[in-house]
């Protein structure tokens, strides 16, 4: 090491020559030589801001981007949205990296050689969306439009409203949200208690104690700015409920057995109800279900206060919730103290076999305590959808989406669920009900965050077209024909659902800050021209030029335009009370017991269901002999988390939220598992499960529970051990549900 | 040996290192010894100094105000118009970009330390070409002089990112 | 090259090296550089302006710990990720970093430079690269720094970190680089600057606006107290009693890291439970 620090001292040879010039060093060390940008950079110094909405979650902050000289160097919170007032999250602020990453997909790929060897030859837009249209006309022609399957990882933009606007007129009902691999667990249990798909809307803000259940507040899912608008406001005291200590800031942690959640729910509902806890007239008024009531047949249903009553007490589940009776009385009692109370939960409380049972409790125990002062539920979070003339439908088309899905959502398979990602491997793989022709990735990198590696990289290989629309070259993309470069979100116009806080309508803008870099277009504009190409009947059910002509039409006239000085349209924020529930909340779901009436499967479905709505909460099943698999699997989504692409955003994989090397693979074990089998702090370790294997670093950590094993998701790796089990009745992903072993690498 | 180095290394901080005396090719013949000897003043193109850290640069426009009526008998001066007309974006080829770890304002300097462009810019009037990198040089000693006379701030941070 | 009449102080400076040179290499490096460029004398605060001290308040109880603030950082002041390798080694800079939970504490803890009123790296720097302004921040030049490294050894708190390779960013593409702020290159101290370039243009741009520089517009001038979700830092001038920074230091929730070590540290942290 140099003792004068400057490599350019050493080079003495240079610098006699450079002395009998009178020059110095030289080089400017300091200096940023920024490469041209393409369409020319703009006036010297010229710095601009532009407004748009983030696109790393749901959420939906509001971003606002300094651009100087032509390229976009900073981005901050907006401070005008409602959503984030001004603030943003490190992922949000690490979306720079993508942008002038080298490894952007620069033009349409086609493979060339054979499936995952690698090799790409470039192609032209006009050839790629060839090769789509002349696929897709096939199929329409054969009259088996169905055999179209898209996977899509957005809800949250007007483009995902243009698949699903496509599709309707193509004729293929195939649209695969990744809803049970997230938090469909809530959002279910949302539609059934509340009649309307989605996040329940919390008053965040004059909540004054939060209860999250299997969330760590920061994970990626949209209620994290919601949490911390509320914080910013005034903090509210925070309980964790979830197998690992939460990496947020929290006032108690409470260890509990994943799979648990649903129990803890009835019981803090049990000792409410039993020790006269809950506002009676919130239930009286608002609320359906909680007391004795007839059916429509005249029957008399006992209702959900008499079978807490009976049963649920927390002696009854203090085994299957791993959490003492004292402690769930004593939290029962803390909630109905300071009674605003918000029970946050996202997918990490339902992601078990018993996912829908579990968000339906959870979701009942925020109408318990009612929300007369503050907190609680407020409705179910408000979203704009485009005013798009319906498609026009032809006889080929409404024969295709009469087909029944291929995830089997909405079957005998899974009657309560809207999507089913995990069944799609093997539908492909059996052609059940149908073979599937063509397969369209977005949004998503299915094989690497999805469990089943195997038998989707077997059933991939089965489908005879395969598109992957991606900024990157990820594992999927590896697999497919053909690679569409969908521009970044930083190079994009699209309008956004946002999810505020207190559940008022708020629209997000999304718009380029920059042209695009490379030759790349944005999503909606490929649907749009293979729609023209296919022409007809879908040809005319989108009718625009452009996708900025097609978000024109989508709202009302110049909403468009006007959202571009603001980044959006919001409402004011309501400063009243809580609205009150637009509608009564269902404890006991009439959409659930309608559809249970005619089940496949009535006696086991009148088990699960017995007060027609209100299921029976089952304990979780769990994959793996538990003598070979003796430790429960708990993967997390820690905060630097991102489905699409997270992997080029070096910042976030080096956050300095763990000791040591932060890219490293961790498996926190308890200190007492650690012990016992022998493993101490920084080994190596095997982590395994019935179907797979995954090295990591053990950490050793109080922060785990007993019988635990927590592990990152979105390194490589983990995905792999879990065994794809699911919610029998919803179809949500069992991530929770993998018995693993852990061993010393010696 | 190393007595030569730290000799050039000073040498070099001292700002005794040669810079370019290449005139780049500009988009326009412009010459600031015609412009000046007019009486005007350099604010009339400049207009970025009174507000803003860089002296912006005229635009096409700018140029035009004048320029759209034939000014003298210069030869090259209708090729203004013709640049005009031909639709192209003039662009600058910018000559100094100062060190990548000094800040500079000309803000504070004119407009809050009501300096005169001719205190630091001397020779502009006698230069009847495109300016090169040298004519546009400064170098630290001249900086910290006229702080330390005039009581400005000597501290690193006030010039230096 | 033209003759320069502001040339006074080269020349003066030159004389001076070649006396120095008689001495040692190492002391004439030491003696020359605070020859060649000040601050000899103390820097001059113009007579209108009071002596301001800049702070920072850091509220654990309101933090989320997003680490919203660390990007923020890294982005404002272009702080090269390390990449794995580099990271095996611990060598990672993050100017805004995490302590992880200590034992009974229950979160991590965000910390910056401390900008101590008794800095324990200034003293020891051999070359004057660090020094303390007169407004309170405690200040890195990085051309003159030469990469001994004593004042990471110094500072009590490890929150200066060495740059041992050349930064590279991803592609070798420098387009997202803030202008605004000067890459280091390899060989260079570098820390927290509490975003003075920032507060140099606040300054400035109030003064171009004959407006006085209002707390509020201070409370969220750094990048990480921007960009803060849960508006968790404050920043501010700790020496007007106006101000919200004076006013949260005074809560009884407020303490600083390592008192013992009487650096006086100027980032204060606000906490309710032990």
């Amino acid at each position: 090491m140099s003792r004068f620090g400057r490599r350019e001292l050493l080079s003495g040879a240079a610098l006699a020559g450079a002395a009998a010039l009178g020059c110095g060093p030289g080089k400017d060390s300091y200096r940023i030589d920024k490469p041209s940008v393409p369409g020319g950079r703009g006036r010297a110094g010229e710095e601009r801001w532009v407004l748009s909405t983030c696109a790393l979650c749901d959420a939906g902050c509001g971003i606002k981007v300094r651009v100087v000289e032509g390229r976009a160097v900073k981005i901050e919170g907006n401070p005008e949205h409602p959503v984030n007032r001004g603030g943003l999250c490190s992922r949000g602020q690490a979306a720079l990296q993508a942008l002038y990453h080298p490894e952007r997909v620069r033009s349409p790929l086609r493979r060339g050689g054979e499936r995952g060897e690698g090799k790409w030859k470039p192609a032209s837009w006009d050839e790629a969306i060839g090769e789509i249209v002349a696929k897709l006309g096939k199929l329409r022609a054969a009259g088996h439009p169905e055999r179209l399957v898209l996977i899509d990882g957005d809800t949250a933009s007007f483009t995902y409203d243009l698949w699903t606007h496509f599709l309707l007129a193509f004729g293929s009902p195939n649209h695969i949200g990744m809803g049970s691999a997230r938090a469909a667990g809530v959002k279910l249990a949302t539609l059934y208690t509340q009649g309307r798909y989605g996040l329940p809307a919390h008053d965040w803000i004059r909540g004054r104690l939060v209860l999250a259940m299997g969330t760590d507040l920061l994970e990626s899912s949209d209620q994290a700015m919601q949490f911390l608008a509320a914080a910013s406001v005034d903090r509210p005291r925070v309980i964790c409920v979830s197998p690992r200590r939460p990496g947020c800031r929290f006032d108690e942690w409470i260890p509990i057995a994943p799979g648990g959640y649903g129990a803890l729910a009835l019981s803090l509902a049990h000792v409410l109800v039993r020790d006269g806890l809950v506002d009676r007239d919130f239930l009286r008024d608002l609320v359906s279900g909680f007391s004795a009531w007839r059916d429509q047949a005249g029957v008399e249903q006992p209702g959900f206060e008499a079978l807490i009553r009976a049963a649920y007490a927390p002696e009854q589940t203090q085994e299957v919730t791993g959490i003492a009776a004292a402690t769930v009385d004593r939290l029962a009692h803390a909630l109905a103290q300071q009674r605003r109370v918000v029970v946050a939960s996202d997918g990490g409380a339902t992601a078990a076999s018993n996912g829908l049972a579990t968000g339906m409790a959870i979701a009942a125990l925020n109408v318990l305590l009612g929300n007369s002062e503050g907190g609680g539920i407020t409705g179910v979070q408000e979203f704009a959808v485009p005013h798009w003339e319906a498609p026009a439908v032809d006889a080929v088309a409404a024969a295709g989406t009469a087909a029944p899905r291929i995830d089997g959502a909405g079957t005998a398979a899974c009657p309560l669920g809207r999507s089913r990602v995990q069944a799609v491997p093997a539908a492909i793989t059996n052609s059940e009900p149908y073979p599937v022709e063509a397969l369209f990735l977005l949004g998503t990198d299915a094989l690497a965050t999805l469990p089943g590696r195997k038998a989707w990289h077997a059933a991939l290989n089965q489908v005879p077209l395969l598109v992957r629309v991606s900024s990157w070259l990820d594992e999927s993309a590896q697999q497919a024909d053909l690679v569409l470069p969908e521009s970044l979100p930083l190079e994009t116009l699209d309008v956004v659902r946002c999810a505020p806080p207190a559940g008022e309508w708020v629209v997000g803008l999304r718009q380029p800050v920059v042209a695009p870099l490379q030759d790349t277009r944005q999503a909606g504009d490929v649907i749009i021209a293979i729609a023209a190409g296919l022409g007809g009947s879908v040809g005319r059910s989108l009718p625009w030029k452009s996708y900025s002509d097609a978000l024109a039409k989508s709202l009302p006239a110049g909403s468009v335009a006007d959202m571009k000085e603001k980044g959006g349209r919001w409402d004011e924020p309501k400063t009243d009370l809580p609205a009150r529930l637009s509608r009564k909340f269902e404890i006991c779901s009439q959409a659930i017991a309608a559809r249970m009436a005619g089940a496949a499967d009535s006696a086991k479905a009148s088990r699960a269901w017995p007060c027609k709505g209100l299921p029976a909460w089952e304990p979780p099943r769990f994959s793996g002999d538990a003598l070979r698999f003796p430790l429960h699997l708990v993967p997390y989504r820690p905060v630097q988390f991102v489905e699409n692409g997270g992997r080029f955003l070096s910042w976030l994989s080096e956050l300095p939220l763990v000791s040591g090397n932060p890219w490293l693979l961790r498996a926190e074990i308890n200190p007492a598992d650690a012990a016992r089998l022998g493993v101490a702090e920084g080994d190596q370790v095997l982590v395994q499960s019935s179907l797979g294997s995954c090295p990591a670093i053990a950490q050793v950590s109080d922060g785990v529970r007993v019988g635990a094993v927590a592990m990152a998701l979105g390194k490589d790796g983990v995905a792999d051990l879990v065994v794809p089990d699911e919610d029998r009745w919803s179809g949500v992903l069992a991530w929770q549900g993998t018995r693993v072993c852990v061993k010393k690498i010696s | 040996m190393l007595l030569v180095a730290v000799v050039a290394l000073f040498a070099g901080a001292a700002g005794a290192r040669p810079v370019p005396a290449v005139s780049p090719r500009q988009p326009l013949p412009m010459s600031h010894k015609r412009h000046i000897a007019k009486d005007m003043k350099c604010r009339a193109c400049h207009q970025g100094v009174e507000g803003e850290a860089l002296a912006s640069f005229p635009t096409l426009a700018d140029c035009m105000d004048c320029h759209k009526t034939p000014q003298g008998h210069d030869p090259a001066e209708p090729e203004v118009r013709a640049f005009a007309t031909s639709g192209q974006d003039l662009a600058w080829v910018r000559l100094n970009r100062l060190a990548g770890h000094v800040y500079f304002s000309h803000a504070a300097h004119v407009t809050l330390a009501s300096m005169k462009c001719e205190d630091c810019h001397r020779d502009m009037h006698t230069v009847d070409r495109a300016l090169t990198e040298a004519d546009m040089h400064q170098n630290m000693g001249a900086c910290v002089a006229c702080h330390r006379n005039r009581h400005a701030s000597l501290d690193c941070l006030a010039c230096h990112k | 090259m033209k003759r320069d009449p502001f040339d006074d102080d080269t020349r003066d400076s030159r004389r001076k090296l070649l006396a120095a040179l008689a001495a040692s290499a190492a002391g004439a490096m030491v003696g020359c550089a605070r020859a060649v460029a000040g601050p000899s004398a103390p820097p001059v605060p113009a007579p209108s302006e009071p002596r301001r001290k800049w702070g920072l308040v850091i509220d654990l109880d309101r933090c989320a710990r997003c680490a919203g603030c660390v990007v923020a950082c890294q982005q404002e002041n272009n702080v090269a990720p390390a990449g794995a390798k580099a990271a095996a080694r611990t060598r990672p800079i993050h100017w805004m970093d995490f302590l992880p939970p200590a034992s009974g504490s229950l979160a991590a803890t965000p910390i910056p430079c401390m900008h101590c009123e008794d800095p324990p790296c200034v003293k020891v720097c051999p070359v004057g690269a660090t020094y303390q302004t007169a407004e309170g921040i405690t200040a890195q030049i990085w051309e003159r720094c030469i990469g001994c490294r004593y004042c990471i050894v110094a500072c009590p708190y490890s929150r200066r970190y060495f740059n041992w390779s050349k930064p590279i960013w991803p592609g070798d593409d420098p387009s997202s680089l803030n202008p605004d702020v000067a890459p280091r290159p390899r060989g260079v101290v570098e820390k927290c600057t509490l975003c003075h370039h920032r507060i140099r243009a606040a300054l400035e741009r109030a003064r171009l606006d004959e407006e006085p520089l209002s707390d509020e517009a201070l409370r969220r001038l750094p990048a990480c107290a921007q960009s803060c979700p849960a508006q968790a830092i404050t920043f501010g001038d700790l020496a007007d009693p106006a101000s919200e920074v004076a006013r949260l230091a005074a809560s009884p929730r407020a303490m600083r890291l390592l008192p013992e070590a009487g650096t006086r540290p100027k980032v204060i942290y606000l906490r309710e439970s032990k």
